[in-house]
């Protein structure tokens, strides 16, 4: 299969999935406004987050020249354009928001972690190896 | 707030600064600044209870009740994996099949953990709809990229393919049976982590750009000066002594 027809098919498979638990959680097409601003508010709340650990962990290079102090300075001031938005668009950053995306966060890497250990437990498991010290032996 | 600048901010910059050299002073006040950070932290998280919203306390007894069948069953998946014949490590050899069972037991531990939380042995957590919910939809939207890529490789890999499609399945029949109960979370989870995937992909895009931005104009370092014609010389001459076997003069 091309590259191309894989990026799509995953794509595909994404919006499927997508739209079956979309179709469980009872979401309506009149409240797509709701949702898509929702959506946005989250998208702008993860790259707040990206971008203030990236700037955070940059800061032990801050002594090798201007580059990093200069990188280290955007990425906080794009994080705080990220809380900016969030405002803006009337959501707000409260208590309960943060403590429900760290809950979700973490269960999404769970369970992506879960799907691969499982790909690569099956896929390793399958091959029969053989003890390289006994078969010296034969 | 703070709890969580320190946990978003705080911990990745101390864990940058133990990552230093350590004759550094970086290094050096790194352990002085993790103390700081995780007080301030414990400060921080015990304000909780003052309205009835959900905060850090409540957070990490989520994350705890997810990371127990998660861990299990992680750690069931490295045993499968280097549990073979050959010892790996720290990992004893002829373990795959007691891996095999470990993960089967996480499984079960997370069915539970969904559709009666209360039957098990530890006490349900405030935010368990919300963590299991997102386990969920992380499993079978994973799942379904999972199984995509796989046949996308095309070696046949049937058995990690059914894998895979059977946990996507599998998460999204619990999600069925749950959403008459728990319609609202996974809506919400379903739109967080719609947004944390595009947020993910332009946050890492604008970082990336931005980085390469500033270090295309920063200033270049000092070059040193062009070599003499002694230099030259003098290096040519080591050259010949050494390749050619010339004697030196």
């Amino acid at each position: 299969m091309s590259k191309n027809s894989s990026f799509l098919s995953i794509l595909v498979s994404i919006f499927i999935v997508i739209l079956a638990i979309g179709w469980i959680a009872n979401w309506n097409f009149e409240d797509i406004q709701e949702i898509m601003i929702d959506i946005l508010a989250k998208s702008l709340m993860t790259m707040t987050a990206i971008w203030l650990i990236l700037a955070t962990s940059s800061t032990s290079i801050l002594h090798r020249g201007s580059a990093p102090r200069l990188q280290t300075i955007t990425l906080l001031f794009l994080s705080l354009g990220g809380l900016g938005l969030v405002e803006l668009l009337n959501v707000g950053v409260q208590r309960a928001t943060l403590a429900t995306i760290t809950v979700q966060w973490a269960g999404l890497i769970m369970g992506s972690s879960i799907v691969l250990f499982t790909v690569l437990a099956i896929v390793t498991g399958r091959e029969e190896e053989e003890d390289p010290l006994l078969a010296m032996d034969k | 707030m703070t709890f969580w600048l320190l946990l978003y901010g705080g911990i990745p910059g101390v864990l940058a600064m133990h990552l230093q050299r350590k004759e550094t002073k970086t290094y050096k006040i790194a352990t002085p600044m993790t103390v700081l950070v995780l007080a301030g932290m414990a400060g921080t998280a015990n304000m909780i209870g003052s309205d009835n919203n959900v905060g850090p306390v409540e957070t990490a007894e989520a994350l705890l009740h997810l990371v127990i069948p998660t861990g299990i069953y992680l750690m069931g998946a490295c045993l499968a994996i280097f549990g073979g014949p050959s010892p790996v490590g720290p990992i004893p050899k002829n373990w795959r099949r007691g891996g095999s069972i470990l993960m089967i037991i996480s499984i079960g531990w997370i069915i539970m953990l969904s559709l009666q939380p209360g039957n098990l042995p530890i006490e349900t957590a405030v935010m368990n709809n919300v963590a299991i919910s997102s386990l969920l939809i992380g499993v079978s939207l994973v799942g379904a990229i999972g199984t995509t890529v796989v046949l996308s490789i095309g070696e046949k890999r049937w058995s990690a393919a059914i894998a895979t499609i059977s946990l996507s399945l599998g998460s999204i029949a619990l999600l069925s049976i749950l959403a008459s109960e728990i319609s609202e979370e996974i809506s919400d989870s379903l739109q967080s982590i719609i947004g944390t995937i595009f947020g993910i992909i332009i946050a890492l895009w604008v970082a990336f750009h931005t980085t390469i931005l500033i270090e295309k104009r920063s200033d270049l370092p000092k070059t040193t000066t062009p070599i003499t014609d002694e230099e030259e010389k003098l290096v040519k001459r080591h050259l010949d002594t050494n390749i050619r076997g010339d004697k030196l003069e």
